[in-house]
C-alpha cells in the first residue's frame, strides 16, 4: 500500500485511537503502522501529550466518567452549541468567554474536534482553491490607459525643496507652526540631521497625512 | 542618502502606495492598480459566476480606484474600502440583472435564489459518486468551483468576502447590510454545505 495515503489515514485517526473510539481492526491496523513509521509515531507522541497536559490543567477526566443516558442527552446538546461556534471559533469572530467555552469542550470532546478537524479542512480547502483562482485570474487591463485618462501629475523625482516652492507660491500660507512638532522631528531624527525650515516641514505636512512617513521624505530616510 | 521615490514599489505594503498614491504619484497608482487587478477580478468572478464581462467590470473598479483614491481617509482601510467599490457595482449590476429579468417574465427561480434557505435542488450526489477515485486538483477546483456557483447568492457573497477577501465579520456585516449574527450563521452554513461536497474528495 502506498505510504503516504497511509499516513494520512493515521493521522487523520489519531484523535479517535487516543480517545480509544476506534473499532478492533482499525486499532490494529494503526498499531501496526505505528511501528514502521517514526513519522506517525511522533504525531501520535506530540498529540497524546497536548491532550494530557490539556486535561490535567483542566483537572478533568473522561476515562472515568461512567456515562448514562441523562448525560448523554446534556453531552449532545452541549455538542450542537458548541458545533454552532466552531465556525467562527476557526475565524476568530467569538468573545473571549465564548473562545474559552470552546476550547475547553474542544480538549474533552472527541466529537466537535472531529467536526473541528474537518472545519478546518474545507476551509484550508477553500483558501487554496481562491489562492489558486487570484494567481490564475487574467490581469489583461490597459492600466496605462487609465493613468493616462486620469491625468496624473508626475511628482516622482521633485525634490522637496521643489516641492516647498511649488506649494508657497501655489496654495498656502503658514500662519501658525506647532512648536512641539518640530522638536518631536528634531529627536527623531538626531545625527543626520538636514536643515529644513519650519515652513518646509509644515508644507510637506500638509501633503503627507502621516506624520512618520513625512520625516522619511523630508529627511531622506526610511 | 536614499530618497524615497527611487524605493522600489513592488516592495511597498499597500497603505504605503495609497499614501503616495495621495501625493500623486503616479508609479504607485499603477502598482496598487496591478497589485490588485486579479483579486477583483477573481472576486466579481466568484460573486456572480454567470457573468461573462467579468473584464469589464474589473476595469471599472480599477478606474475608480485610480479616480477617489485621495478619499481614502485612512490608507490602512484601503481593502475594506475596496470591497465597498467591488460590492457596490455587484449590487447595481445585480439591480440592472433584476430589473431586465423582471421585464422578460416573472423568473420566480431567480428571485427564490435570493432568499436566505439553500435551495431543495442543491445536489451534490453525482459529485459522490467516486469518493476513492483519485482525482487530480485540477477536478477539486472544479468541484469546489461549482459548489460556491450554486451556494444561494447570500451565502456565496459572506464566502467570497471571508475566504477570498479574508474581511471581518463587522466588515462583512458592512458591505451586505446586515449584522454579525447573519454573517455568522450565513458563514457557517455555507462552509457546511461545502464540506459535504468536498469531503468525498480529502484523502
Ligand atoms: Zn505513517
Ligand atoms: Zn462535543
Amino acid at each position: 500500500m502506498d505510504n503516504q495515503i497511509n499516513c494520512q489515514d493515521i493521522e487523520k485517526n489519531l484523535s479517535a485511537y487516543i480517545d480509544d473510539e476506534l473499532n478492533d481492526n482499525d486499532k490494529l491496523f494503526i498499531e501496526e503502522h505505528l511501528k514502521n513509521c517514526p513519522n506517525c509515531q511522533q504525531q501520535l507522541n506530540q498529540l497524546s501529550q497536548t491532550i494530557s497536559l490539556c486535561k490535567n490543567t483542566l483537572g478533568k477526566t473522561t476515562s472515568n466518567l461512567s456515562i448514562n443516558y441523562k448525560e448523554l442527552i446534556e453531552k449532545s446538546k452541549i455538542c450542537a452549541n458548541i458545533e454552532e461556534k466552531l465556525s467562527p471559533f476557526l475565524d476568530g469572530e467569538l468573545s473571549r468567554q465564548e473562545i474559552i467555552e470552546v476550547t475547553e469542550h474542544l480538549m474533552v470532546c472527541p466529537h466537535c474536534r472531529k467536526e473541528f478537524y474537518h472545519l478546518k479542512q474545507t476551509c484550508n480547502c477553500l483558501k487554496n482553491y481562491f489562492e489558486k483562482s487570484i494567481q490564475n485570474a487574467p490581469a489583461k487591463t490597459e492600466i496605462k490607459n487609465i493613468l493616462s485618462k486620469e491625468k496624473y501629475k508626475e511628482y516622482a523625482f521633485v525634490s522637496i525643496a521643489a516641492v516647498c516652492i511649488f506649494s508657497l507660491l501655489s496654495w498656502f500660507s503658514i500662519k501658525t507652526i506647532e512648536p512641539q512638532f518640530i522638536e518631536k522631528a528634531k529627536e527623531n531624527v538626531k545625527s543626520d540631521l538636514i536643515y529644513v525650515n519650519s515652513e518646509a516641514f509644515v508644507l510637506a505636512n500638509s501633503y503627507h497625512k502621516s506624520s512618520d512617513n513625512l520625516l522619511a521624505v523630508i529627511y531622506g530616510q526610511n | 542618502m536614499s530618497f524615497d521615490s527611487s524605493k522600489n514599489y513592488s516592495d511597498l505594503e499597500v497603505y504605503e502606495l495609497v499614501e503616495k498614491c495621495q501625493l500623486d504619484d503616479k508609479q504607485a497608482l499603477e502598482e496598487l492598480l496591478r497589485r490588485h487587478e486579479k483579486i477583483i477580478y477573481s472576486t466579481l468572478y466568484h460573486l456572480d459566476p454567470k457573468r461573462e464581462d467579468i473584464a469589464d467590470l474589473v476595469q471599472e473598479v480599477l478606474v475608480k480606484v485610480a479616480k477617489n483614491v485621495k478619499k481614502i481617509r485612512n490608507p490602512k482601510t484601503f481593502k475594506y474600502w475596496l470591497n465597498q467599490i467591488i460590492m457596490n457595482l455587484f449590487y447595481d449590476e445585480l439591480r440592472k440583472k433584476t430589473r431586465k429579468i423582471q421585464t422578460i417574465s416573472m423568473d420566480t427561480a431567480f428571485v427564490n435564489k435570493l432568499e436566505d434557505e439553500i435551495p431543495q435542488g442543491f445536489d451534490v450526489e453525482d459529485m459522490a459518486k467516486k469518493p476513492h477515485e483519485e482525482i487530480l486538483g485540477g477536478e477539486l477546483d472544479e468541484i469546489i468551483k461549482k459548489g460556491i456557483d450554486e451556494l444561494p447568492e447570500q451565502f456565496r457573497i459572506v464566502t467570497v468576502l471571508r475566504e477570498l477577501q479574508g474581511l471581518s465579520y463587522e466588515e462583512i456585516a458592512q458591505l451586505t447590510g446586515t449584522n454579525i449574527g447573519t454573517v455568522k450563521s450565513r458563514l457557517a452554513r455555507a462552509r457546511a454545505k461545502l464540506q459535504e461536497i468536498i469531503k468525498p474528495y480529502l484523502s
